[in-house]
């Protein structure tokens, strides 16, 4: 069957989901939801939860120490006294929502630096019929279209040609066009897209399935799905596009949806400390995005000026160039990689993505690891001819050195975290720039994509794993865990695959993809002179990167009085207070299945993934090649040392960390670390002060100027009005002397013409 | 002798006087005079013309003098019309003050 045919029918089944869910299910569940409170008074539990606007309640505290099951009936109780206005009141004409919202202040508070389980919903609350009817729909879209997806892969894999030359451009709708230029929303599918196109729907029929798990209770249930369609929506079309036009219509929608998503839980109360809060956390994703997107679109727009075409297939011709300058192209390309930045989380705009954490954690799963932060590899892996061969070598350069930088930067990073979403965070901000060294030092864009493509599934799964604790225990911060694999052995398992393979131990997908990136890292800086610099950032981050993910797996799963060496920590080496419990089997079900491509995904396709994305120009290797080559060894030895400190240090604890933090200097590295090399700090007050002064000079120049000059017109009209009112004045002797004067301009006018006076 | 140039001049400066009355004074009636003494200023002025260009080789020119007997036609239905209209305003307004009968705001 040509599934390549019906490749437009992939974005489109999740927008039926959306219009579905938004314009049918979540409408009925509303009117459900006010005849039921209609009927009981507005005294039902889900609605009296309105812990809403009260922090530090001290009800919350104690609610720490209850089982989950209890959480319910205790929000009844602190709601019941303090519910303002009651939800049938003057807030009637409110989103239900934020009428019946507890966002669970889920326990844990007493700790200021406990981060609350961010009210994932409440426990044992079940969700509504028509909010699961609308989750259902949305999960049989995805379902359909990773299917879909799937068959093309295949038949991509099984078809030579198609690999070559890509399916035909698949042209949906004619937009505009000036004479004979048209611009047209068209879908184009090769290789790339392919890939593409399964990495996304997959992860994200995941994420749908663990979300009716996650998300049971919130009473935003059905807006979660709605969103999640949305930005399922935004992200095919941004891989499918053809044109620039298309691939930034994706990619201004999926920030969107990121906000959405980021901002979930809106009507959380306000922390007391630096705990990520939605709605600034949603703000600051899209605005830092935003400043990458200038200068994006500063790149993309030389490029059409330049060349008339936003098509990718004619700007990746070499032949579009001969007449452009190559200093312009080379600009251009910067400044397209800005974007990247931007998206993609590269310093110096990474600031947005651990705090993009305090969304829901599938959120994170979906949209901050495995899909939209991969949209900027995805973009210059699809300009990848471009950069390669047109544009300079200081374009490439330019993404290797920041993406080789970002990833030690954000590694040291992640070393001092105690929020286990955190660490998840700048390992993802890390990982890219890994994507992004592996697209600057390779021959093709295959090494970059397949570490994109394994990326997003292991670290698709170290968020869920991760989601899957934070439910279980209400809470992400790591020093109150410790020996959970008792507790949630798949979760544990999972992790530690996703774990392992993230830290490039041998045999894992991820060890194939890292491996390959830091071994031409090495062959780059053979090639330019001995610059062995992206390899040092490179192999130094693989030490970091195998050190703090392994800190979080013990410091959550592990422990010193647990069995099998502190890999599988028990009940003694458990640090918190609420009980764990399992997770449901739509929850752990993504985390076993994810697990698979997480563990094998290299040894099935390492050796000719390279050669599937490239159209057949790089060649297909042994898988087992690496092994051979002396520097692979260099890699294995620096993950296991990596690996063998942090069981050392947080496995079996007999290495104190005081060892690094007791003397002064460690104590200053550790508190810079912990402050994020005072970025944020530095970036609120460049804004107070640059930003918003010079706002404020614009704003008197908008207030004098233009504001004068308008005025200023009228008051110039008015003046003039005034003045020729005086001629109309009614007096009869002042229009005789009008008369008689005007009379005598003419006469001497008309003595003038004929010459009988003057000249 | 008395020339052309001093009719023609006669006639312009009772034109000007006219003028001047006709401009300046308040009171409607005595614009009216002013208007007859500007009608009369040009009466002079056309038959200074007309007897000037008599017994010329081109034979007799009475125009000017036929155009004078019109304008005093003319003039005597104008002063009654006028006349009557003063009347009529006077009856209205109690005045003939030129400069109170205006209906405009400023």
């Amino acid at each position: 069957m040509d599934f390549v045919s019906y490749a437009w029918v992939i974005p489109a089944l999740p927008l039926a989901a959306f219009i579905i869910i938004l314009g049918v299910t979540r409408p009925l569940e509303m009117l459900a939801r006010r005849r039921e409170l209609a009927a009981t008074g507005g005294h039902d539990p889900a609605s009296a939860a309105s812990a809403h606007g009260a922090p530090g309640d001290a009800h919350d505290t104690h609610a720490s120490a209850l089982t989950p099951a209890e959480h319910g009936a205790v929000h009844h109780d602190a709601g019941q006294p303090g519910a303002p206005g009651g939800p049938g009141g003057p807030e009637g004409a409110h989103d239900m929502d934020t009428l019946v919202g507890a966002h669970g202040r889920g326990g844990a508070l007493e700790a200021p630096d406990a981060h609350a389980g961010g009210g994932h919903g409440e426990h044992g609350a079940a969700t509504a019929p028509w909010a699961q009817a609308g989750s259902s729909v949305g999960i049989v879209a995805m379902l359909l279209a990773f299917l879909v997806a799937l068959g093309i892969l295949i038949q991509f894999l099984t078809t030579p040609s198609l690999q070559q030359h890509g399916a035909p451009e698949f042209n949906l709708y004619n937009w505009f066009s000036f004479g004979n230029l048209n611009y047209a929303i068209t879908f184009h599918v090769d290789t790339l897209t392919a890939v593409m196109l399964v990495v996304v729907t997959s992860v994200s029929l995941l994420v749908h399935l663990y979300s009716v798990g996650y998300m049971a209770g919130d009473p935003g249930y059905s807006r979660f799905f709605i969103e999640l369609a949305l930005f399922t929506v935004s992200m095919l079309i941004l891989v499918l596009g053809a044109n620039f036009l298309v691939l930034f219509i994706g990619w201004e929608l999926v920030g969107l949806s990121s906000y959405l998503l980021i901002g979930f839980w809106f009507d959380q109360a306000p922390p007391v400390d630096d705990v990520p809060y939605p709605p600034p956390a949603a703000l600051k994703a899209f605005v830092t995005t935003r400043l990458g997107d200038f200068g994006f679109m500063i790149g993309i727009l030389i490029l059409f000026v330049t060349t008339g075409t936003f098509d990718f297939t004619k700007l990746n011709a070499t032949a579009t160039y001969t007449h452009v300058d190559q200093f312009t192209v080379t600009a251009a390309m910067i400044l397209v990689f800005c974007g990247a930045v931007g998206k993609s989380a590269q310093f110096p705009l990474h600031v947005w993505l651990p705090d993009a954490m305090a969304g829901p954690t599938p959120v994170s799963a979906l949209i901050h690891a495995a899909t939209m932060v991969a949209a900027g590899v995805y973009l210059v892996a699809r300009l990848f001819p471009l950069y390669h061969s047109v544009a300079g070598p200081q374009s490439l350069e330019v993404v290797g050195y920041v993406g080789g930088f970002t990833a030690l930067f954000a590694a040291t990073i992640a070393l001092v975290q105690n929020d286990i979403k955190k660490v998840l965070a700048y390992s993802t901000i890390s990982q890219l720039g890994y994507m992004f060294v592996g697209l600057a030092v390779g021959p093709t864009d295959g090494p970059g994509i397949f570490h994109l493509f394994t990326h997003a599934f292991f670290k698709a799964l170290l968020f869920l794993g991760s989601g899957s604790v934070i439910h279980a225990i209400a809470n992400q911060d790591m020093r109150k865990m410790g020996g959970l694999a008792k507790f949630m052995p798949v979760t544990a398992a999972t992790f530690l695959i996703a774990t392992f393979s993230i830290s490039g131990f041998p045999g894992f997908s991820g060890f194939f993809s890292k491996d390959a990136i830091i071994g031409l890292a090495y062959d780059y800086g053979t090639t330019h002179g001995g610059n062995y610099t992206i390899y040092a950032f490179t192999i130094v981050t693989a030490f970091l990167t195998a050190f703090y993910m392994f800190r979080a797996y013990f410091m959550t799963f592990g422990g010193r009085s647990g069995s099998a060496l502190g890999f599988w920590g028990g009940e003694r080496a458990y640090r918190g207070e609420t009980r764990p419990h399992g997770s449901p089997w739509v929850m752990w079900l993504p985390l076993a299945i994810l697990a698979v491509p997480a563990a094998i995904a290299g040894l099935v396709w390492g050796g000719s993934f390279d050669n599937f994305v490239s159209g057949g120009i790089a060649p297909v290797t042994n898988v087992l090649a690496p092994f051979a080559d002396g520097l692979t060894w260099v890699g294995i030895v620096v993950a296991l040392g990596g690996i063998g400190l942090a069981w050392l240090m947080y496995g079996i604890e007999v290495v104190p960390a005081t060892i690094f933090t007791g003397n002064p200097i460690g104590k200053g590295v550790y508190a810079v670390l912990a402050h994020k090399y005072y970025l944020d700090e530095l970036y609120g007050l460049i804004i107070k002060y640059l930003v918003l002064g010079l706002a404020s000079l614009v704003v008197l120049f908008d207030q004098y100027i233009i504001d004068g000059v308008v005025n200023g017109a009228a008051s110039l009209v008015r003046g003039i009005g005034d003045a020729s009112r005086r001629t109309e004045s009614g007096g009869l002797q002042n229009y005789g002397a009008a008369i008689f004067g005007g009379a005598l301009i003419i006469i001497l006018l008309l003595f003038f013409a004929v010459g009988a006076i003057g000249r | 002798m008395v020339t052309l140039n001093a009719f023609v001049i006669l006639g312009a400066i009772l034109f000007c006087i006219g003028l001047f009355g006709a401009l300046s004074k308040r009171n409607a009636v005595t614009i009216l005079m002013s208007i007859e003494i500007m009608l009369n200023a040009v009466n002079i002025t056309l038959v200074a013309y007309s007897s000037a260009f008599m017994g010329h080789t081109h034979g007799e020119r009475l125009t000017g003098q036929v155009f004078a007997i019109f304008i005093i036609t003319v003039a005597a239905a104008e002063a009654a019309v006028a006349l009557a209209m003063i009347i009529a305003i006077y009856r209205r307004r109690s005045t003939i003050d030129v400069g109170e009968i205006n209906l405009m705001r400023w």
